[in-house]
């Protein structure tokens, strides 16, 4: 919910939803595109640049985009709703993505369990940490800009940006993310063999 | 010649040690027939030390011509023996291939097809045989097969470790000796393994004995020792035209363990590989300390080879030479001719077995795969395989398909289970498989027989 109705207008559905969105999903997009594609040209140096720079872009998008779609949603007036929805559009999409790739490898079962993986599970749960973040950094620059007593530190975001630090642990810090990764496994095994 | 003289051959003797000298040889050759492997064979029976690294792909070592990288020890095996020039790992991937090692035969028939298949105690290993022919064995280092650590019959002494699934630590890595974890803090883990090498050859015994040591490095995390940090920083690197810093990102390959660009990632790689190699110096040079070099055979080879960035990849398990290829040196000073010979002929893990039992004058179980290679040590032009065939089986969740495949001296051919199209390559002219040859008028011409070839070599196995 935002700070200040009288500080944020809702704009249209395009301008409040579909622009952020479009602006991270197409970025990774173009990105992607570009680095499957870069080393077909000619110059080592050339590839080595947009491979580098289309890999960040790539990454960024996927991982951090929600700190763009975020705050533009939230002084458009998007609901909370509409802002976790914008946030996780290209994710997902990644997501879904990575199911098809993998499909020619596994069983549908299999596939569909391979969306649990951490990786999948720290992008979504890091989304919602970012979002928390940002959530608390609106509501911050709202109070300022119009003096409203809001409260800026909630239960909600806190417990989001917790969740997600400690899936970031848990994914990809704790010995390299193997102990989330054998459990990942175990239960692969469990359900599967 | 004095009367109470004889001559036996040319050595004048008396008749008192005439008789002394047949009897002896009498008595010689009747306990010779009693106890042949306690007074004969073990004499002439070698020591042998296999040693086996992790991921260490064939080219990267000097003596294979690698543009920066030092490896003067194995160098020196190789001067000092003979290195295969064509050596495979019929499954690319750490535990089948270990499993392989040990047993001689395929992942299908040792039943360790990937890293969650468990290694069955009923399978017979080459320490089993040995022990019987009266060896002192040791297997030190990474098991890591899934499932619990295994009843290895026939081995004296069993060090391993079995933190992270198996795959061990670099530093501080806890062992289990004989059964007893034990905390190793401070401790490099290349350099404590061959630590109870050392120990283990510098025993004072009567037996021959079988070293298995068995290495973590030069797996990921590709942590070198601190002295060794930073060796390769600023050279130049060769990686492959296909290749890019995120490779190690995209595609599932983050699965592999391989956090971090591919460039910073393969300079520790090769100072990983630097400190084994010292590793294996300080275990070549006690051998030579304590005489036991000539009759000791030294095999220095690894589980399977590694991508950095060919085809867009990294880690292993595909068929491409990168990933199936391996370094293989045998030093076995006084029985191989003309050392430092380069051997073409194709050898495979599943061989290591067989050949270890033959050099120690065994019999070679019939259920064992591979083959001696024994009669290509000092002649490579004996009678061998022109063909062999690999295979790979799902290992979730990393996304590689099933496949079996076929590589003869020139092509390989490679079918995949699932939507992957099969794959035929011609070796001589494109030896690093960026051409598809399958749907070439070339490849339609040689399908046929590679695929009636694959065939029978399947049904060889029983696969």
């Amino acid at each position: 919910m935002n700070g200040s109705n009288a500080y944020i207008k809702k704009a249209p559905f395009m301008k409040r939803f579909v622009y952020p969105t479009s602006i991270v999903l197409i970025t990774w997009i173009v990105s992607t595109f570009v680095y499957w594609n870069s080393s077909k040209v000619g110059s080592a140096g050339l590839h080595y640049f947009l491979a580098d720079a289309s890999g960040i872009l790539m990454f960024l998008s996927i991982g951090f985009g929600s700190i763009l779609i975020y705050p533009m949603a939230y002084f458009r007036g998007a609901s909370t709703a509409e802002r976790i929805a914008a946030s996780l559009v290209t994710p997902i999409i990644w997501i879904i993505k990575e199911e098809i790739r993998v499909s020619e490898f596994f069983t549908l079962g299999k596939t569909l369990y391979y969306a649990l993986n951490q990786l999948h599970v720290m992008v979504i749960l890091g989304s919602f940490g970012l979002m928390a973040a940002c959530e608390i950094a609106c509501r911050m620059i709202v109070r300022k800009r119009t003096g409203d007593q809001i409260k800026i530190v909630t239960a909600l975001p806190v417990s989001a940006m917790v969740i997600a630090l400690i899936a970031f642990y848990c994914s990809l810090l704790w010995e390299g993310g193997v102990h989330w990764f054998y459990f990942f496994v175990r239960i692969y095994r469990a359900i599967f063999l | 010649m004095p009367n109470n003289k004889i001559n036996i051959i040319e050595k004048p003797v008396t008749r008192r040690e005439a008789i002394k000298t047949v009897g002896g040889a009498l008595a010689v050759s009747l306990a010779s027939q009693a106890f042949p492997t306690l007074l004969f064979a073990k004499e002439q029976r070698p020591n042998i030390v296999f040693i086996l690294s992790d991921d260490h792909r064939w080219d990267c070592l000097s003596c294979m011509g690698h543009p920066f990288i030092k490896t003067p020890n194995m160098d020196i095996l190789a001067r000092e023996g003979v290195l295969f020039e064509n050596a495979f790992v019929t499954t690319s991937l750490c535990s089948p291939s270990r499993a392989s090692f040990l047993t001689g035969q395929y992942a299908h028939t040792h039943g360790v097809k990937n890293n969650i298949t468990t290694w069955n105690d009923s399978n017979v290993t080459l320490f089993e045989i040995l022990k019987d022919a009266g060896y002192d064995t040791a297997f030190i280092g990474k098991w890591h097969m899934p499932g619990r650590l295994p009843h290895l019959r026939g081995v004296d002494e069993f060090i391993t470790f079995t933190i992270q699934q198996g795959q061990g630590r670099y530093f501080d890595c806890p062992l289990i000796i004989n059964g007893k974890e034990t905390p190793r803090p401070g401790k490099y883990i290349t350099e404590d393994l061959t630590d109870f090498a050392l120990e283990f050859i510098s025993r004072k015994r009567d037996n021959p004995f079988c070293l298995y040591l068995s290495h973590k490095a030069v797996h990921h995390q590709f942590l070198p020792p601190p002295e060794l940090r930073g060796l390769y920083k600023d050279v130049k690197l060769h990686l492959p035209k296909d290749a890019d810093p995120w490779c190690t990102w995209v595609d599932g390959a983050l699965w592999y363990g391989t956090i971090g660009k591919l460039d910073y990632l393969y300079r520790r790689y090769c100072e990983t590989i630097v400190a084994l190699d010292q590793q294996i110096g300080r275990l070549v040079k006690r051998l030579d300390q304590l005489g036991l070099s000539d009759n000791t055979v030294i095999i220095y080879t690894t589980d399977n080879g590694y991508f950095w960035g060919e085809h867009h990849l990294v880690d292993k398990r595909w068929p491409y030479e990168e990933s199936i290829r391996i370094p293989f040196i045998v030093r076995y000073p006084g029985h191989i001719k003309n050392p430092g010979r380069r051997i073409p002929n194709m050898v495979l893990n599943i061989d290591v077995a067989p050949t270890l039992l033959d050099l120690a004058e065994v019999d070679i179980p019939k259920n064992m795969e591979g083959i001696s290679i024994k009669p290509i040590l000092n002649n490579s032009g004996a009678p061998w395989r022109k063909a062999w065939l690999y295979e790979y089986f799902e290992d979730y969740p990393y996304q590689v398909p099933e496949m079996n495949g076929i590589r003869t001296d020139r092509y390989k051919y490679i079918e995949y289970k699932g939507k992957k199209k099969a794959e035929l390559f011609d070796l001589s002219n494109d030896p690093h498989e960026y051409h598809n040859i399958i749907k070439t008028p070339k490849g339609m011409e040689r399908l046929p027989e590679l695929r009636k070839m694959l065939a029978q070599l399947k049904q060889g196995v029983r696969l």
